[in-house]
C-alpha cells in the first residue's frame, strides 16, 4: 500500500473529568507502525493562532466547545490535505471538515470515516450525567451533519452498538473492523487486598452494578477482607449519586470501603495501578477501556453498558471473582485490537465524490435603506460574472428618503450591467423586501445581502458553488467593527442544519445566503408577517430546514460583516428574545428530537428540585 | 494557580465580570458568588465570549460571567470568588443606586451620564421632571458639529426615583474626546459639556 497522509482527529471532553478522553490512540499507533504518515489533531487542546477569535450565537466556551472544536480542526488540516480523515462520530468533530468538503472548500481528495462510538443523543437521552447546558444538543447536531455526509462508519466488528435513530436517516456505509490479537502483556503479581472502581461516580458508569457484585462477592464471602475503594469524580450534588448517596447505601456494609474524589484521569489510574490493587472499569465503548487495560496490570474492564445491560451485575461478579482467583482477564475485546490497516483498504475501495461547481445563473438581492456609501461598497464586491456568466443584481430600496433614488442608486453601481432597482415607495418588513427580490430575480440561484456587509473575493463564487449540492447555502461571517479596512473582530460560526440545538439559539445562520430559487420559494421563503419581528434569519431558516431543505455552511467567510454594537444594543428586535423563540418554535413544526429536548428540560428542572 | 478577573458590576438584571486562571487560560474557572445575611451561595462558570478582555491579549476571551441580579436580595453585599484560594474578584451591593454615574440638574432636565468615556460610547438617562412624558432629544455636538442624535426612550431602571416610567435611557455612539464635545438637549438647548 502507499503511503497515505491519515488525519485522526479525537480528543473528547468526558463527564466529570479533567480533560479530554482519546478514543483512536491505537488507531494512530497502528497506522504509524503500518508506515503512513499519520496527522494526530486533539480536538480538545488545538488553537491556531492565525484564526480570529471565534464566536457563536450562545457566545459560550463550553455548550459549544464541540462546534468550536470542529471548526479549528478543520481550519488545521485544511493545509495539509490529507488523504483520509478518521474521527470519532461522538461530539461531530469531523463535521467541519466534511462541510468544507460539500461546499467545495476543501478536503475534495479527502475520503472521511467516522468512527462508531456512542451518539450524544445516547448519552443526554439513557444516561444520568448531569446535563445542565446544551453542549450535547450541540454535539447531536454536528453528529448528524456528519452521518449525512461521511462516507463510511466505521463499525467495531465485534462489539457494534445498536444504530441511533440519527443513523436512520441516511444510512451510510459501514465497515465491519477486523480484530487481530495483539501480543499478550506481562504477567500480573497475584495478591490483590483492595478493588478499585475507576469512573465518574454516576449511574451510567457502572457504579449501582459495581455495588451490587460487590455485594454478592461479600455474601458469598469472597471479598475476604478486601476493601473497595471508588476512585474518579464525584459529585455533591443531591440531585443524583453522590458521597450523600453513598453514605445511605453504604449503611449495612461490613466491609471497608472509601471513596478517593479525583478529577484527574492519570491520578486515578495511577492509584489503581499500585501492587495489590484490581482496577475495575466498564464502558460500551472499548476504547475508552484501553487506559485501563495499558495503565493498571489487574484489572477488570467490561465492555458493557450500564443502566441497559441486564446482566450486568452477575458478569462483574463472575470477571471479579476470576480475577481474585488469578485468572488473567479472559476479555476478547481487550485481547486484541482493530485492524486499521484493513479499515484503510476497505475506505480507499470508496469514490472520491466530485467537487461542486457553478452551474446554474446567478442573482444577488441587495437590500437598501438611505445609507449610499456602504451600498456602493456591497456592490462593488459583486463580481459581473462568475465562471462566464453573467450575475444579475437587484437592489431593493426600502423607500430610502432621498430624492432620485434610483439614479443614485445607479451610480453608486458603476452603471454595471445586469442592474435592476426595485423602488418601494413606502417601507415594508424585511422578510417582504427580501421575498421581493426572490420573485423578481432570474438566476436559478439567488443571493442575499444587506447594504452594510459586503462579499470577500472569491466569496459570492463559493456560495454559488455550494448552492449546486444545497438548497440553502449560509456561511461563517468575518466580523468587523467600523470602517471596511478593519481586521476582523471575529468569525462568526454557524452550523446550517441545527437539529435540536436550533431551537434555543441561531446556529443556522445568517441572512447573507444564497438559496436556490425553486427549492427555497416552494417551501415558503423568507417567513413573512405583517410587521418586523426578532431574527429574520433565524426563524426564515428554521423553517427551511423543518421543511427539509438541505442547509450548508461555508466555512471560510464569504461575506464580511459589519457589526454595529451601539445600534444592535437599541434595536428594539435584538432585545425580544422570548418573541424570536415563539416564532423560531413555530417554524420547526415539530421537526425536532422531542425525546432528546424533554430530557434535556427534566435535566434543568432538577435544579428546582 | 493564578486567578484574575473583575466584576463590571450590573445591567439589565445580571451582574457581570469576568474570571480567569492565567496559569490555565482554557480551563473555565467557576465563580462562587456569597451573600452576606446568610443567604446560599451561588456559583457560575465563566465561559462567556468577552471581546474587551480578548483584547487585551487575555486568554482566549470566553472567561466572562453573568449571575441574575434576581437571585439575590436587595441590600445584600455579594462576594465573587474563584479557584481553590478563593481569590476574590470583587464585591457589589445589590439594589444600591449605579456606581460610576454623574448627574447634571439644569432647571426640570435632570441627565445622568454613565461615567464612562467618550471613547467608549456615551449612556446614561435623561428627563424633564415636569413633563416626563416628553421624551428628550439628545444631540451629542461638537463645536457645532452634530455627531449623533438620539431619542431618549430605552428603558433604565435607575432613572425610576424620578418619578417616570423609566423609558428614558440613551446610547450615543462612542466618539473622541475633542474639545467642546457636550451633549445638548434639543428642545430647550441646555448643553452639558463632557470634555
Amino acid at each position: 500500500m502507499d503511503r497515505l497522509r491519515i488525519a485522526v482527529i479525537d480528543g473528547l471532553p468526558t463527564d466529570g473529568w479533567q480533560g479530554p478522553i482519546h478514543v483512536l490512540q491505537q488507531a494512530v499507533r497502528s497506522l504509524s507502525r503500518s508506515g503512513h504518515d499519520v496527522i494526530a489533531v486533539d480536538g480538545s487542546q488545538i488553537r491556531p493562532t492565525a484564526l480570529p477569535p471565534l464566536l457563536t450565537a450562545q457566545n459560550r466556551a463550553t455548550p459549544t466547545r464541540h462546534m468550536l472544536a470542529s471548526h479549528q480542526a478543520a481550519m488545521q488540516l485544511a493545509e495539509k490535505a490529507p488523504d483520509i480523515v478518521i474521527a470519532p462520530l461522538q461530539g461531530g468533530l469531523a463535521q467541519a471538515v466534511l462541510m468544507a468538503r460539500a461546499c467545495g472548500e476543501a478536503f475534495t481528495r479527502t475520503r472521511i470515516a467516522l468512527w462508531r462510538n456512542l451518539p450524544s443523543r445516547d448519552r443526554l437521552v439513557g444516561e444520568d450525567a448531569p446535563v445542565v447546558d446544551l453542549s450535547l444538543l450541540v454535539a447531536d447536531a454536528l453528529e448528524r451533519q456528519c452521518l449525512a455526509m461521511a462516507d463510511a462508519v466505521v463499525a467495531d466488528g465485534e462489539f457494534p452498538l445498536p444504530p441511533g435513530p440519527a443513523e436512520s436517516e441516511k444510512p451510510l456505509p459501514h465497515i465491519a473492523s477486523r480484530r487481530v490479537p495483539r501480543p499478550p502483556g506481562p504477567p500480573v503479581a497475584a495478591g490483590i487486598h483492595e478493588i478499585v472502581f475507576v469512573g465518574t461516580f454516576q449511574r451510567s458508569s457502572g457504579v449501582p452494578e459495581f455495588i451490587e457484585a460487590v455485594e454478592r462477592l461479600e455474601q458469598a464471602e469472597l471479598l475476604a477482607g478486601r476493601a473497595i475503594t471508588f476512585v474518579g469524580p464525584i459529585s455533591d450534588s443531591r440531585y443524583g449519586l453522590s458521597r450523600e448517596w453513598l453514605g445511605q447505601r453504604a449503611g449495612r456494609w461490613s466491609f471497608r470501603f472509601r471513596v478517593v474524589p479525583e478529577v484527574n484521569r492519570d491520578a486515578a489510574l495511577d492509584y489503581a495501578s499500585q501492587p495489590g490493587r484490581l482496577a475495575v472499569a466498564l464502558s460500551p465503548v472499548r476504547e475508552e477501556l484501553e487506559s485501563v487495560r495499558t495503565r493498571c496490570p489487574q484489572h477488570v474492564a467490561l465492555v458493557a453498558r450500564p443502566m441497559v445491560d441486564d446482566d450486568l451485575a452477575p458478569r462483574l461478579v463472575a470477571a471479579i471473582s476470576a480475577a481474585l482467583h488469578g485468572d488473567a482477564p479472559g476479555d476478547f475485546a481487550l485481547e486484541s485490537e482493530i485492524d486499521w490497516s484493513g479499515v484503510v483498504d476497505d475506505l480507499l475501495g470508496l469514490p472520491v465524490r466530485a467537487r461542486p461547481t457553478v452551474t446554474t445563473s446567478l442573482s444577488v438581492c441587495v437590500l437598501h435603506h438611505d445609507r449610499l456609501a456602504l451600498l456602493e461598497r456591497a456592490l462593488a464586491s459583486v463580481p459581473e460574472a462568475i465562471e462566464g456568466r453573467d450575475v444579475e443584481v437587484i437592489v431593493i430600496d426600502n423607500a430610502s428618503p432621498l430624492n432620485d433614488i434610483r439614479a443614485r442608486i445607479v451610480a453608486a453601481a458603476g452603471n454595471r450591467q445586469g442592474l435592476r432597482v426595485l423602488e418601494l415607495t413606502e417601507r415594508i418588513p424585511q422578510a417582504t423586501a427580501y421575498n421581493l427580490g426572490l420573485s423578481a430575480a432570474k438566476g436559478d440561484v439567488v443571493a442575499f445581502l444587506d447594504d452594510d456587509n459586503f462579499y470577500v473575493r472569491d466569496g459570492l463564487a463559493r456560495l454559488a458553488a455550494a448552492a449546486s449540492v444545497h438548497d440553502v447555502v449560509v456561511t461563517n461571517l468575518e466580523v468587523f467593527d467600523g470602517h471596511e479596512s478593519s481586521a476582523s473582530s471575529g468569525r462568526l460560526l454557524f452550523l446550517g442544519q441545527a437539529h435540536s440545538a436550533g431551537l434555543f439559539y441561531n446556529f443556522f445562520g445568517d441572512t447573507a445566503m444564497a438559496v436556490r430559487r425553486a427549492a427555497f420559494a416552494a417551501e415558503g421563503c423568507f417567513h413573512e408577517l405583517s410587521c418586523e419581528y426578532p431574527c429574520l434569519d433565524w426563524v426564515s431558516l428554521a423553517k427551511a430546514h423543518a421543511r427539509g431543505l438541505k442547509i450548508g455552511v461555508l466555512q471560510w467567510p464569504a461575506v464580511r460583516y459589519r457589526r454595529d454594537t451601539v445600534r444592535a444594543d437599541i434595536q428594539a428586535a435584538k432585545l425580544d428574545q422570548a418573541g424570536a423563540r415563539a416564532l423560531v418554535f413555530g417554524a420547526y413544526r415539530g421537526h425536532f428530537d422531542a425525546e432528546m429536548v424533554a430530557r434535556y428540560a427534566q435535566n434543568l428542572e432538577l435544579g428546582d428540585l | 494557580m493564578a486567578h484574575i478577573g473583575y466584576v463590571d458590576g450590573y445591567s439589565r438584571g445580571q451582574i457581570r465580570g469576568w474570571a480567569i486562571d492565567l496559569q490555565s487560560p482554557g480551563t473555565r474557572v467557576v465563580v462562587r458568588a456569597e451573600a452576606s445575611r446568610g443567604m446560599p451561595w451561588r456559583q457560575t462558570l465563566a465561559d462567556r465570549y468577552r471581546a474587551d478582555v480578548h483584547k487585551q491579549g487575555i486568554g482566549d476571551g470566553y472567561c466572562g460571567f453573568a449571575i441574575p441580579v434576581k437571585w439575590f436580595s436587595p441590600g445584600v453585599r455579594v462576594r465573587f470568588f474563584c479557584g481553590g484560594t478563593r481569590h476574590e474578584l470583587g464585591r457589589i451591593l445589590i439594589g444600591a443606586a449605579r456606581l460610576k454615574a454623574t448627574s447634571f440638574r439644569k432647571g426640570s432636565l435632570v441627565l445622568s451620564l454613565d461615567r464612562t468615556s467618550p471613547a467608549a460610547g456615551l449612556t446614561g438617562w435623561a428627563l424633564d421632571r415636569v413633563d416626563l412624558g416628553q421624551r428628550r432629544r439628545l444631540l451629542l455636538c461638537a463645536n457645532g458639529r452634530i455627531l449623533a442624535t438620539q431619542r431618549a426612550t430605552l428603558f433604565r431602571e435607575d432613572s425610576l426615583p424620578e418619578g417616570g416610567d423609566g423609558l428614558h435611557g440613551f446610547s450615543l455612539p462612542a466618539v473622541a474626546a475633542v474639545p467642546g464635545l457636550a451633549i445638548v438637549d434639543s428642545a430647550t438647548g441646555t448643553a452639558i459639556s463632557l470634555v
